[in-house]
């Protein structure tokens, strides 16, 4: 669905460079701090801006050539643009309905409804929450194969959070072909939603695994200084000196849990990946 | 499907999904020819990743606990007791080699090692 | 396409408390000065009020997202062109009945003359202004391009109010002479006002298709 190879983007003081793949019936997530690269990436898919080298691959077809036949395959949540906040929900039922063949009203305003989203209101006065669900409802109105969601928790409390990761899980369990790509700086949605994860920093991908790889085989240590010096050190993807000594993280955890067994070994998350593996996170 | 995953268990994820499916293949509460959720259906109801899913699928299959037909799902197999024995009989004997890795570890008699196998003999002849 | 043309006709719409207001406004002038003022007033606020969806899309950041539904930068020009013309001569439609109404209740007459005067309000407040301010509007911006706007609009309306007067004034001066010079320079009007669509359309498109969203 999505084949990025080395794309290349270069603004002043910042270079993105990173090659990044959704297979088809896939969802992928792809976290990292603010300002790391994430906007460009999807600036990039979508087309929106062109880069300066490398390639970027949509259904298909170069990004920037995508055409209306393709994008109506495609649903998209962007945090930081939508609909104009001057229309009402029924209004953009109209809009949606004469934009995309695939759009049923009666489901989307029903499904609307059912979300708590109130017709009758100007968009821009919605909660942030309900703002949010109805850019993700949008984007999932159409049966599109691959959807696009940047940052779509981005703001919300947990509770808000959980119900459009709710929301999404329902479309992708109905859709089992579909594909997504999931942006986040929040990385604890998206263990429980993605397949795979890519972790970008400074504009390069600096990690990519499987979700059930990170949470079962990676693995944050706790040693003293004593302990670290004598330490096996081959597995270990990074070391921060804390005040205690040192907190590693690994992606070998069943090899510390076996030699050494007095080691505080515990669960690795995303969150944990980025605070060892991205430069400000030291 | 009655699965609770522990989410911080030192158990991966798709073990745990395993060992429950199994169990109620076992125990008779998933019938030869049942059919098992999707991938997808099952993942978003457990909050987990569809991938997870597939790998514990595929075990499944390739343990020959279940069917999966390219296009159409997963199924129960065919009730194997053999199958079922043979899988339960590792599940004891994964036990006891992980004992005798830790009686190796500190390097125990095997006098002791017997003396503490007859004591367990003993509580599980009471025990039935 | 379709869509985006819904998408404007639900802001216009939303819009009505103030459309209203002008038209009201409208009408209570075509009574006060009789004249061909309130077709000149009314044409050119249809066309300024559908203009300025523009800057409804351009507000809050609102381009990225409707680049990503099924349609071109083209799309989005065409859109603009079709809604902006419709929406100038369908108020120009309005301001004529208010026109035909006032002159009418005044115990004055309409005349074949008048309304072929006022046709010309057409191609020169709609179709002229809106060949100007579009491009403008998608290069710069609803903010930066407001005081050429003003600019703009004073002057056209200027030209159109002071032009037409002097039409009839011609047209008195000999019968079927007059009548085909007036016609003549309707259809002349007409033909400039296409022209300038057909120059601004194929510009209004590079602009759209380079403009950075």
């Amino acid at each position: 669905m999505i084949h990025i190879d080395n794309v290349r983007k270069i603004y002043p003081g910042f270079e993105l460079k990173a090659s990044l793949d959704v297979p088809t019936g896939r969802v992928t997530g792809l976290v990292g701090r603010n300002g790391a690269g994430k906007s460009t990436m999807i600036k990039s898919i979508l087309g929106i801006i062109k880069p300066d080298g490398g390639s970027v691959e949509v259904l298909g077809r170069e990004a920037s050539e995508l055409r209306p036949e393709d994008k109506m395959r495609m649903g998209v949540a962007l945090s930081d643009s939508g609909f104009s906040g001057y229309l009402k929900l029924s209004d953009i039922a109209c809009i949606l309905d004469k934009t995309y063949s695939a759009f049923n009203k009666d489901r989307f305003l029903a499904e609307c409804k059912r979300r708590g989203l109130p017709d009758g209101k100007l968009i821009q006065k919605y909660s942030t929450g309900m703002k949010a669900k109805l850019r993700v409802l949008v984007a999932m109105c159409h049966d599109a194969e691959l959807l696009i969601m940047d940052e779509p928790t981005a703001g919300m409390d947990i509770v808000a959070r959980n119900e459009i990761l709710d929301i999404i899980r329902d479309y992708m369990t109905d859709s089992e072909d579909a594909s997504m790509l999931i942006t986040s700086h929040i990385a604890g949605d998206l263990e429980s939603i993605c397949d795979d994860i890519y972790l970008i920093d400074n504009g390069q991908i600096i990690l990519h695994e499987d979700t059930d790889v990170i949470l079962s085989d990676y693995a944050i240590l706790k040693l003293d200084e004593a302990t670290y010096e004598r330490f096996d050190k081959e597995y270990l993807l990074a070391s921060h000196k804390e005040k205690f000594g040192y907190r590693c993280l690994t992606n070998q955890r069943q090899f510390y849990v076996e030699n050494y067994p007095d080691a505080v070994i515990e669960h690795c998350g995303i969150d944990d990946l980025i605070l060892m593996m991205t430069e400000g996170g030291r | 499907m009655h699965i609770i995953l522990n989410n911080t268990s030192m158990v991966p994820i798709y073990e745990q999904l395993m060992d429950q499916i199994k169990t109620q293949i076992i125990e008779g509460e998933l019938n030869e020819g049942d059919a098992l959720p999707s991938v997808r259906a099952l993942s978003g109801e457990l909050k987990i990743s569809a991938l997870t899913v597939k790998k514990a699928y595929d075990k499944l299959d390739e343990e020959g606990f279940i069917v999966t037909v390219h296009g159409k799902g997963s199924y129960v197999a065919a009730a194997d007791t053999a199958m079922a024995e043979e899988a339960r009989r590792r599940t004891v004997e994964e036990a006891f080699e992980t004992a005798m890795e830790k009686a190796a570890a500190v390097e125990m008699p095997i006098e002791e090692i017997r003396e503490i196998i007859e004591l367990l003999l003993d509580e599980y002849k009471e025990g039935r | 396409m379709k869509g985006l043309i819904q998408k404007d006709i639900c802001l216009l719409k939303g819009r009505m408390r103030s459309i209203i207001l002008m038209v009201a406004i409208g009408f209570m002038l075509a009574f006060s000065t009789g004249g061909y003022f309130v077709m000149a007033y009314l044409t050119m606020i249809g066309a300024i009020v559908t203009v300025g969806t523009i800057s409804y899309d351009e507000f809050d950041n609102g381009y990225p997202f409707l680049m990503t539904l099924p349609v071109t930068r083209r799309d989005y020009v065409k859109s603009k062109f079709v809604i902006c013309i419709a929406g100038g001569c369908v108020a120009w439609v309005i301001a004529f009945a208010l026109f035909v109404i006032s002159r009418l209740v005044t115990g004055g007459t309409v005349l074949m003359m008048d309304f072929v005067a006022v046709l010309v309000y057409i191609p020169i407040l709609v179709f002229f202004v809106v060949s100007i301010m579009l491009p403008l509007q998608l290069k710069y911006g609803a903010e930066r391009s407001r005081v050429a706007m003003i600019a703009v609009m004073g002057g056209m309306f200027a030209i159109g109010y002071f032009g037409i007067k002097f039409i009839p004034g011609m047209a008195s001066a000999g019968a079927a002479l007059a009548g085909l010079s007036a016609f003549g320079i309707v259809t002349l009007a007409f033909v400039i006002g296409i022209a300038a669509l057909a120059i601004s359309y194929p510009i209004s498109v590079k602009i759209m298709e380079n403009k950075d969203i």
